[in-house]
C-alpha cells in the first residue's frame, strides 16, 4: 500500500508492504504531517513558529520545545553551521523539522503494527524491514545534474538518509559564518545516520561546511556521506561503500 | 568511536575492505590478500630505493590496535600494496606515500572496473575519503534520495506575483 501527498510543501511517499497494511496507517501518518505542517511552517502565520517568532506567544508546546533543544544541539555539535536563526533575526526549523518529522511517523507506523515500510518526505528518507519481495528497501541518489538519473544505489538497512543541497531551490542553505558565500563547490551531499532525524540534521549542516563536510561526517561514529561537487566528482567517507552492498 | 584510522587501517579500508567484503561474499577472494581472519594482509614493499625503509619495519597496511595511531612508527617511502579482490568489480591496488613519518598520499595503481563501478576511485590523503565519478546507474531501486527541498516559497513568491499581474 503506497500514497504519496503534498504536504509541507513538498511530496511525502508512504509505502507499507506488510499483508495486514491499513489505510488507516497511512491516514495516520499524513494526518500527523499535516499537524505538523500546521505548527511549524513560517509561511503560515497562524503556525506556532510564526507567533513565536513576532513574540506573540510565551509558552512553548512540547513539541516545539522539543525541536528547538535539538536545533541547538545540532548547532553545537556541528561547530555552528547548523544554525536555524535567520539573518533577520527569526527562527526556520525547517532544516531539522523534517528528518524529525519522518522519524516520528515512522514510529507512529511501528505503533500500528507497521514492519516493513518507508516514509519518504523530500527526498528523506525512512526505512523499516524489507520492500515486498523480501528485499533490501534500496536507495538511489538522485544525480544532482539530472534529476531523472540516480548516481549510486545503497542499502540502508533500517538506518535513515538524508540528502541536503542546493540544485532544487538554488543555495537555500548558506554558510552562517560567511553568509555572503554561495555554496557552488559541492552540489549535494548524501549523509546516512543512524535514523532519519539524525541523518538530516548532520546533512544540512556537512553541506554548509562544504567541501570539509564529509571529512566532518567521517568523523562521526554511525554516519556515513556521500557529496558530489561540481564537476560530478563524488566524495564518500571510508565505509561508505558498506552500504552499497 | 573517532573515526580516524591509523594508518594501517586506512589501507585496510582501501585495499582490505574490498578484500574482506569480498571474503565475506566470494570464495573467490585473491587468497594472497586475505588471511584465515579475513583480515588483509597488506604487507608491503619499498619500490622507493632511496627510501631507506623495509616493508617488515614500515607496518603499513598492519591492522593493528588503534592505540598504535599516536606515534610516527612508518619510514619514509613509497610502498605498494599487493594486489586484493574488489569482487564482482575486479582488483584493487594501492601505493602508499609515507612522508615525515605519516602517511601522505594513496594512489589507486589497480582499480575496480567491472560492471557497476566508475572508474575514478581514487583516495584523498587525510582523511582517506574515496572519490569517484559519478556515474548514471540503473533505475530500478525502491526509493530516491535527492534534495528536493520544499518549493512553498516558490509558490507563494509565485501566487503572489500572479496575484499582482491579474486584473
Amino acid at each position: 500500500m503506497k500514497e504519496t501527498r503534498a504536504i509541507m510543501g513538498m511530496p511525502i511517499t508512504v509505502e507499507v508492504v506488510d499483508e495486514h497494511a491499513s489505510q488507516h496507517m497511512l491516514e495516520e501518518v499524513f494526518s500527523y504531517f499535516t499537524r505538523i505542517d500546521e505548527q511549524f511552517s513560517t509561511y503560515k502565520e497562524t503556525s506556532e513558529i510564526s507567533k513565536l517568532n513576532r513574540k506573540e506567544i510565551a509558552e512553548l508546546s512540547d513539541e516545539m520545545h522539543e525541536v528547538l533543544m535539538l536545533a541547538e544541539k545540532t548547532k553545537q555539535e556541528t561547530k555552528g553551521y547548523f544554525n536555524i536563526k535567520k539573518l533577520d533575526g527569526t527562527l526556520d526549523p525547517s532544516g531539522i523539522v523534517k528528518g524529525w518529522a519522518i522519524n516520528n511517523a515512522a514510529d507512529l507506523l511501528m505503533h500500528c503494527g507497521a514492519t516493513n515500510f518507508y516514509i519518504e518526505a523530500g527526498g528523506d528518507i525512512q526505512t523499516h524491514g524489507t520492500a515486498a519481495d523480501g528485499a533490501q528497501w534500496s536507495v538511489g541518489i538522485k544525480n544532482p545534474f539530472n534529476k531523472n538519473e540516480i548516481v549510486k544505489v545503497i542499502y540502508p538497512r533500517g538506518r535513515g538518509v538524508a540528502t541536503s543541497g542546493s540544485y532544487e531551490r538554488g543555495s537555500h542553505i548558506y554558510n552562517p559564518h560567511s553568509p555572503t558565500d554561495i555554496l557552488s563547490d559541492i552540489i549535494s551531499i548524501t549523509v546516512v545516520g543512524p535514523n532519519v532525524l539524525e541523518a538530516d540534521r548532520f546533512a544540512t549542516a556537512a553541506f554548509a561546511m562544504g567541501r570539509a563536510g564529509v571529512q566532518f561526517i567521517e568523523q562521526l561514529a554511525g554516519f556515513e556521506a556521500y557529496s558530489i561537487d561540481k564537476d560530478g566528482i563524488a566524495t564518500m567517507t571510508s565505509n561508505f561503500f558498506t552500504l552499497t552492498v | 568511536m573517532n573515526k580516524k584510522f591509523l594508518v594501517g587501517g586506512i589501507i585496510v579500508v582501501l585495499l582490505g575492505g574490498y578484500a574482506l567484503w569480498a571474503a565475506s561474499r566470494s570464495s573467490t577472494a585473491t587468497p594472497a590478500t586475505t588471511n584465515q581472519n579475513g583480515q588483509t594482509s597488506a604487507s608491503s614493499e619499498t619500490t622507493n630505493p632511496n627510501a631507506g625503509g623495509t616493508a617488515q619495519d614500515g607496518g603499513v597496511g598492519d591492522s593493528s590496535s588503534p592505540a598504535d595511531n599516536n606515534t610516527a612508527q612508518y619510514k619514509d617511502g613509497t610502498y605498494t600494496g599487493k594486489v586484493g579482490s574488489a569482487a564482482p568489480y575486479g582488483n584493487v591496488q594501492v601505493k602508499a606515500t609515507i612522508s615525515g613519518g605519516k602517511l601522505t598520499k594513496v594512489d589507486v595503481l589497480t582499480k575496480p572496473s567491472g560492471p557497476g563501478y566508475t572508474d575514478q576511485l581514487s583516495a584523498q590523503t587525510f582523511p582517506l575519503l574515496v572519490q569517484e565519478a559519478i556515474k548514471v546507474q540503473g533505475s530500478g531501486v525502491h526509493i530516491v534520495s535527492g534534495a528536493t527541498q520544499d518549493s512553498e516559497g516558490f509558490q507563494q513568491s509565485l501566487a503572489s506575483a500572479l496575484a499582482q499581474a491579474s486584473i
